[in-house]
Parts: structure tokens; sequence; C-alpha cells
């Protein structure tokens, strides 16, 4: 099963490092969408399917918590299993989010083990090494 | 600081710097990225500039994003940077103590660099090559 990923920061770069994580994951992934705030996620929601939601927090336009508010009144969404990568620390902004919806959160660095861990357990793979095989190796 | 911009570049960036006390101490062309971070009752505010040598950035970002850092274009560059302060600023708030402190967004100009000339200055140095200066000042 290939899995559509939403990716939403405003830093292209970051985006572009979390989709090298991805890609090197091991799981099969299908569409990756991204978005430089909320309100354009929200907007590419309109059109696609996605299985998981990596979500900054600071973000401008539209923020991380004001798009989890959004997200938890979607009809179809309000369900998606939300990550949130961030350099936020304050454990009770932190825990707003996750009363907002969030299932996780990893701070800004992070390992690619680390990420590649919590996004396989959200989307319940147990064991993604097995499921796929990656062709650009693990150069990260 | 230094323990955060360490953890960053090693973590996100693959590389790491030594610091120095000493280093270019007249203008260089560069990337000047400044971030501050507030209280939470407004009350006070801390800025975070890093400043890397043109150069120096452009490795970086090449590293990052895994890419060939001759083919970057600026705003491969200043976005890369931003990030980098972002990331550094937000180590830093722990120290801080996260819950009195409120990062906010960074900004990224390319210039001929005029080195920080607060105490708490210093600078950055990568394979023996000067790299940049950090420093980070109450405002």
């Amino acid at each position: 099963m290939a899995y559509n990923v939403m990716i939403i920061d405003d830093s292209k770069s970051m985006r572009h490092v979390i989709k090298k994580v991805l890609k090197i994951s091991g799981l099969e992934i299908g569409e990756i969408i991204e978005a430089g705030n909320g309100q354009e996620a929200l907007d590419q929601l309109q059109d696609h399917w996605v299985d998981i939601i990596l979500s900054d927090m600071h973000m401008p336009v539209m923020d991380g918590m004001e798009f989890l508010r959004r997200l938890g009144t979607h009809a179809d969404f309000h369900d998606v299993p939300v990550v949130l990568v961030t350099t936020e620390r304050n454990e009770e902004r932190l825990a707003q989010a996750m009363a907002l919806g969030a299932r996780a959160y990893l701070s800004k660095p992070f390992q690619p083990e680390e990420f590649r861990s919590l996004v396989l357990k959200l989307l319940g793979v147990e064991n993604g090494w097995e499921l796929a095989q990656s062709d650009e190796g693990c150069d990260f | 600081m230094r323990a955060a911009i360490s953890e960053v570049l090693e973590t996100m960036y693959f590389t790491d710097v030594v610091f120095q006390q000493k280093g270019l101490e007249e203008p260089f062309p560069g990337w000047e990225t400044v971030i501050e971070v507030r209280s939470a009752d407004e009350s006070a505010t801390v800025r975070l500039k890093v400043i890397f040598g043109e150069t120096y950035a452009r490795e970086l970002t090449g590293n990052m994003l895994g890419l060939d850092p001759e083919g970057l274009q600026e705003e491969d560059v200043r976005d890369a940077m931003q990030e980098l302060a972002n990331m550094v600023a937000g180590s830093c708030v722990v120290l801080l103590g996260p819950e009195k402190w409120r990062l906010g967004l960074p900004r990224a100009d390319r210039a001929l660099v005029v080195p920080p000339v607060a105490n708490s200055s210093v600078a950055m140095w990568a394979s023996g090559t000067f790299a940049g200066w950090a420093s980070c000042q109450r405002v």
C-alpha cells in the first residue's frame, strides 16, 4: 500500500529534507503534497487524499495550531494523523496542540531514524524496512 | 548557543564547526540571519545572530539538501539559513525556559557582513577555515 503524505512547512529546505527522509524510510510513498502554511494545506486537501500530515507549528498566514483547529472540524480529514515537526518546546503549547488533535510531535533538529519510527508507528506499519526497498540507499 | 549550533549542524547539515574567540574582523560577503526570542510577557527580547561566509553558507545548504552547492539558487541558501537559525533558537529556548519564551520568525540577508561586536560573539571555524560568527544578545 502506498501512503500519501502531506508536508506543511514554510521552509522549502525543511520540506525537501522531510521528503528525503520519507523516501529512504522503507515505506511505500505515493503522492507527497506540499504546503507552505496551514491555509495552503487546507486548500490542497480539497483535491487530494492524504494518509498522514507532517506539519510545522510556526508559519506565516496560518500556523499549525489554527490548522489543527480547522482540520478538527473537517468532514473528511479530522481523523488523519498529524505529526508536528517543530522547534516549539513550550510544553503547554504542545499540550494544546495535542488537545487539538495532533497525534505526536518531533523536535527539530531530528534524527532520520527517530522521524521514520514515529511515522511508521502512526501509520500502523510494524516493520517498515521489510515493506519496500529504497533505491536511494541510506545516504541521508 | 555553541551546543545548539553544533547539534543543528551535526544533525541536519552533516558538519560541525570549532568555536574560537578570534575570527575575521573585517566585513566579508556572507549571510546574516537574525531571529528574536521574546519573553511571554513581552518584557525582554534576545536577538540571536548567525553569520556565515558566502561559500560556507552554500556548502551548508548543499549538505542539507543533498545538492551541489554550485547549482543552488540564492533563495535556497536564504531558506536553509533561516531554518538553521530557527532550529538553533529553538534549542536555545530550551535552556532559557521554553514556558517563558517565544520564538519569532527568522530573517536571512545576503550582504557584506560586519562582524558582531557583542561580548557574546563567537567565531566559527570549519576545517581550519573561518566560517562565520554567532552572537546572542539581550536587546
